[in-house]
């Protein structure tokens, strides 16, 4: 049985805990083979092709709307082709967190809704991303679909506690994040960015998970935009509706974001309206059932 | 208010120039005003942008006054409001409740 998480830092909850999920041998073997310098596309599809489930899941993505493609593709080399490593890699990634987690029973969080409001985070991140021209809006995706995933640590190894906090946020009206400092001494964002650190993902990833409450001004030493994108993201996934994100009040909004992402009026409702209509689409994608 | 995409286009905007698909044939003619209907077209075709004429959008207090006119206008601003609980007065905080009220009135009304 795991012991009740009570008192500590959360590098030190995290270290406590032996049975932290690992991601699994399928990401971390893709991901060392796209990283080799000189790796073909033939061994990177010999690994997907090993699971019937990432295949499926694989050429339903580069097939849907979100491609539009004017003829389908129905090899993995193509599919891979049409979307690239660095695409491939994320939705590996995400599809294989969301399965870790998908037998999760134990605790008060609803999954579904849980998964709804990260989901219309990520989208939302996505688009944000484009909006600003970055180059990798996959890995925004990535990010804003993880931000949350120390809540589900917390619900799975704190369950009790983690109860109040959920308890706490509503009858106190606070944010999750503030509840959680109070009945834990920490929140879901350091204990997501311990855990992605773990996992061995990007520093813009885990710094997007670790300050997506608290954003920083983008310095030498942590130049990138995701933790404000990730930041405007969650809110505008709270604002549209999308799931649960625990919180009675809505979270602080730090304007340092708005300014570091120039974003405009114009945009956000373009934004908005991209959010609405790639949550559903993803949703299939990610949450469909592909088990043979 | 200049190119804007289709995806964002609603019922009442009026074209400045006028469109065409990808056989140079006249889709809408300028100063049109569009409707649902338009719209359609337009994404049907494959139009990715059009240019649209200034429009004023309704500030939040216009939107909550046309939602305060029936019950169900009124459980759906409230609903909405309940997800912005203290939520700050930045820009970016009041201009997404606007333009989220705003979509959720011009849904019910279509």
């Amino acid at each position: 049985m795991i012991p009740e998480l009570l008192t500590g830092e959360p590098s030190l909850v995290v270290e406590r805990i032996h049975e932290l999920p690992t991601l699994p041998d399928i990401y971390q073997r893709l991901s060392s083979t796209i990283d080799k310098p000189f790796s073909s596309i033939w061994e990177i599809e010999r690994i997907v092709r090993q699971d019937p489930v990432i295949t499926a899941r694989l050429l339903h993505f580069v097939n849907s709307p979100l491609y539009g493609l004017s003829t389908p593709v129905s090899t993995v080399a193509d599919a891979i082709r049409t979307i690239g490593y660095d695409a491939l890699k994320q939705l590996i990634l995400t599809t294989s967190v969301i399965d870790m987690f998908q037998q999760e029973s134990a605790g008060t969080l609803s999954l579904p809704a849980f998964w709804k409001h990260c989901l219309g985070a990520a989208a939302a991140a996505r688009q944000l991303a484009l909006w600003i021209g970055e180059e990798h809006p996959e890995e925004f995706f990535v990010a804003g679909l993880l931000h949350d995933i120390g809540k589900l640590i917390h619900n799975h190894y704190a369950t009790d506690k983690f109860r109040t906090a959920l308890v706490l946020a509503v009858t106190e009206r606070l944010t999750l994040e503030t509840a959680e400092r109070k009945v834990l001494g920490f929140s879901h964002t350091q204990t997501g960015g311990f855990l992605v650190h773990r996992w061995g993902l990007s520093p813009a990833i885990q710094r997007a998970i670790a300050y997506h409450h608290s954003p920083a001004v983008p310095d030498i030493l942590s130049p990138t935009l995701h933790e404000h994108v990730v930041h405007c993201a969650d809110l505008i996934s709270i604002g549209l509706g999308l799931g649960v994100s625990g919180s009675y009040r809505f979270p602080p909004f730090v304007p340092l974001s708005w300014e570091v992402l120039r974003l405009s009026s114009g945009h956000l409702a373009e934004v908005l309206s991209a959010t609405k209509r790639e949550v559903s689409q993803f949703t299939n994608i990610l949450f469909g059932d592909y088990a043979e | 208010m200049g190119r804007v995409t289709v995806s964002i286009l609603k019922p009442g905007m009026v074209l400045s120039e006028p469109v065409f698909n990808g056989y140079r044939q006249q889709l809408a003619e300028a100063s049109t005003i569009l409707n649902k209907r338009i719209i359609t077209v337009l994404q049907t075709w494959g139009v990715i942008d059009v240019e649209v004429q200034e429009v004023s959008e309704p500030t939040l207090q216009e939107i909550e006054e046309q939602m305060s006119t029936t019950v169900v206008l009124q459980q759906l601003s409230a609903m909405i409001d309940d997800r912005f609980y203290r939520a700050d007065q930045h820009q970016f905080v009041s201009e997404l409740r606007r333009l989220i009220k705003y979509d959720a009135l011009q849904n019910i009304e279509s």
